[in-house]
């Protein structure tokens, strides 16, 4: 049945392209366009490209993966030396599992106490596992931090904490908490006003001249810091959206049935506000995780930095489009996932909207 | 513990808005068991004088005394009241994030920390009064609105009040919903709850209630026993108002 109604559907679209003179015409001018757009691309990428093998054997015809493949490591890691790799390795696991378990958990306590433990815990065990020094660790200092994966974790972090700082901030401005209140809107709106490099640049020259110094580890603490409350400015804005839509009525009902105020939060309001703000907060999750690449033009060696400087080196010189493309490819997958997981829970929520 | 005779004494209470008297000198008594019907035009402030019992509005003079206890800005006393009292309200205020049975529980379980199992068989006792147990695991917008305000009036019975307060239950419904509402109301009646309600629907007052008290721009200007309310059809502001709801 559905096998025969795709085809019915594909037969009339298809009919459709062709059904006017005029369709007839657009339809053929797009082919023409695809053609000419596509055929190279596909010729250049995959026919003529070169996969295995040396460098020696790739081509200005086609494009010459071995880059990658030969980089791999350094991509993903940095220059994270490679019998301490599984620091990270073991950081990924433990902040993805946590991610998914907030995710797909239904228990209160236990979403608290794991939120708790990756908001407040995990910045600061990351950085001393990352760094080393303890419990016979060996040091790796900032400057050797980088890659794929690095970009996953300092995202990831910094856009959980700045998902909790995001909502106290909604939260203050919503109670109107005098004082506090006119505060957080002084700082949102002039977060807001500001590019996030230019917040970046202030983090890595300008406050090392009133605050701690200039040591590489210490400038990847000020960049998160900067990182998350730019993203925490927007997170809130976005929260305050949902906290806006709620009526008067919910609080009402809630308090007539002896829920205090806190109580009302948490089980009435704010499951309620985040579901409206939910769209808007992935958004910004999915442009906060492409945002991390601008991380490379303050010298810290994420994915794009560390591209740059293989690319650098003589003999991998002509290949830095491939190393942009990757970077590229790499991206769309992760966001294109991400957003396909905020489709399937915003199906979920519409159920009962 | 001395048994309080009176539910509700409302004494001499005002309210102004922006100059505005909503409510003035308006005193009220409501017996315990006793059902009350407050009717009245349009912005006479009936939805504000039900709404001081409870705290929800504020007043500036006088004083309210809900079962025994005295109405003060002190949200201890506040806290006391909404413990004993119930509220429904005319757009039902439902919670949209959770099932009908959801709705019921949660306060059981954070207000009167009961859990589990006995709070659920004691939300289920009351969806089964309010005949819409089999609705219970579906969501405030698939049903429809009589569904809704009687599953409102079910989450309000399971904190197991002294005093229900209505304000319009019906008047969001279409026709052919309210008198499934209206049903309910009369057995709540039934098994002996204080309630007080505003309503328009005077054939239903007429058998509900024990009392009408009639507000106009604030004032209470009636407030009898049913049956002498339907006999002073000789009071100019009655017959206008009477024939005015004969006219919907
Ligand atoms: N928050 C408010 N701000 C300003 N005026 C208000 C407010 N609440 C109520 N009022 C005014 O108080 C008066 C009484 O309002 P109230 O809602 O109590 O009337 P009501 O008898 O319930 O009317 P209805 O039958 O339309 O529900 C009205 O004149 C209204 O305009
Ligand atoms: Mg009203």
């Amino acid at each position: 049945m559905a096998i025969h109604q795709s085809i019915v559907r594909t037969r009339n679209t298809i009919h459709s392209c062709f059904d006017t003179r005029l369709n007839t015409l657009i339809t053929l001018s797009w082919l023409i366009v695809l053609v000419f757009l596509f055929v190279p691309m596909v010729r250049w990428s995959i026919i003529d490209s070169v996969w295995s093998g040396s460098i020696t054997e790739c081509t200005p015809r086609g494009a010459c993966w071995v880059y990658v493949r030969e980089n791999a490591r350094h991509l993903l890691y940095g220059l994270y030396p490679a019998d301490q790799a599984w620091r990270v390795d073991a950081l990924v696991i433990a902040i993805s599992a946590q991610l998914l378990i907030l995710w797909q958990v239904r228990l209160s306590v236990i979403r608290l106490a794991v939120g708790a433990l990756l908001v407040i815990g995990m910045p600061v065990i990351s950085y001393f596992i990352s760094y080393g020094g303890l419990f016979g660790l060996t040091i790796v200092p900032a400057q050797y931090w980088g890659g794929l994966l690095f970009n996953l974790l300092f995202s990831a972090l910094s856009i959980s904490n700045a998902f909790v700082i995001g909502l106290l901030c909604a939260l203050i401005r919503q109670k109107k908490w005098g004082i506090y209140s006119g505060l957080i809107k002084l700082y949102i709106d002039l977060i807001r006003g500001l590019p996030l490099v230019s917040l970046l640049f202030f983090a890595t020259l300008v406050l090392p001249y009133f605050f701690f110094d200039a040591k590489q580890s210490v400038k990847i603490i000020r960049l998160y810091w900067i990182f998350t409350f730019f993203g925490a400015a927007y997170m809130a804005e976005a929260i305050r959206g949902g906290l806006q839509s709620i009526t008067s009525g919910q609080y009402e009902a809630a308090a007539v049935l002896g829920l205090s105020e806190y109580q009302a939060m948490m089980y009435i309001i704010m499951p309620q506000a985040l579901e409206i703000a939910y769209p808007s907060i992935m958004n910004l999750v999915i442009a906060l995780l492409k945002d991390s690449t601008l991380l490379s033009t303050v010298a810290v060696l994420d994915i794009v930095g560390m591209m740059q400087a293989t690319s650098a080196r003589v003999e991998w010189m002509p290949y830095a489009v491939e190393g942009y493309l990757m970077i590229g490819f790499v991206f769309w997958v992760l966001c294109y996932g991400l957003s396909r997981i905020s489709d399937r829970v915003e199906r979920q929520i519409k159920v009962f909207r | 513990m001395v048994r309080m005779r009176k539910a509700v004494d409302v004494r001499h209470v005002s309210k102004e808005i922006n100059g505005v008297k909503v409510l003035d000198k308006v005193s009220l008594k409501v017996e315990r068991d006793e059902r009350v019907v407050i009717c009245g035009p349009s912005g006479s402030g009936k939805t504000t004088l039900i709404r001081c019992l409870n705290g929800l509005s504020t007043f500036s003079t006088g004083s309210v005394t809900v079962l025994g206890v005295r109405l003060t800005d002190d949200p201890l006393s506040i806290r006391h009241i909404r413990e004993k009292t119930g509220m429904c309200f005319q757009n039902f205020n439902l919670f949209p994030h959770l099932t009908i049975l959801e709705n019921c529980t949660l306060a059981l379980h954070h207000v009167r920390k009961i859990s589990g199992l006995k709070a659920i068989e004691m939300a289920q006792h009351y969806l089964e009064r309010v005949k819409i147990i089999d609705q219970a695991d579906k969501y405030p917008v698939t049903l429809s609105g009589g569904q809704q305000q009687r599953a409102a009036i079910a989450r309000a019975l399971c904190m197991e009040p002294e005093l229900m307060l209505f304000d319009e239950p019906t008047s969001a419904l279409d026709p052919e919903m309210v008198s499934e509402v209206l049903a309910v109301l009369s057995d709540i009646a039934k098994s002996g709850m204080t309630m007080i309600c505003v309503t328009h629907e005077m054939r239903f007052a007429r058998k509900f209630a024990d009392k009408i008290v009639m507000l106009d721009e604030g004032k209470v200007v009636i407030n009898t026993d049913t049956q002498d309310f339907f006999k002073t059809t000789d009071n100019p502001r009655v017959k206008s108002f009477l024939r005015l709801l004969d006219k919907r």
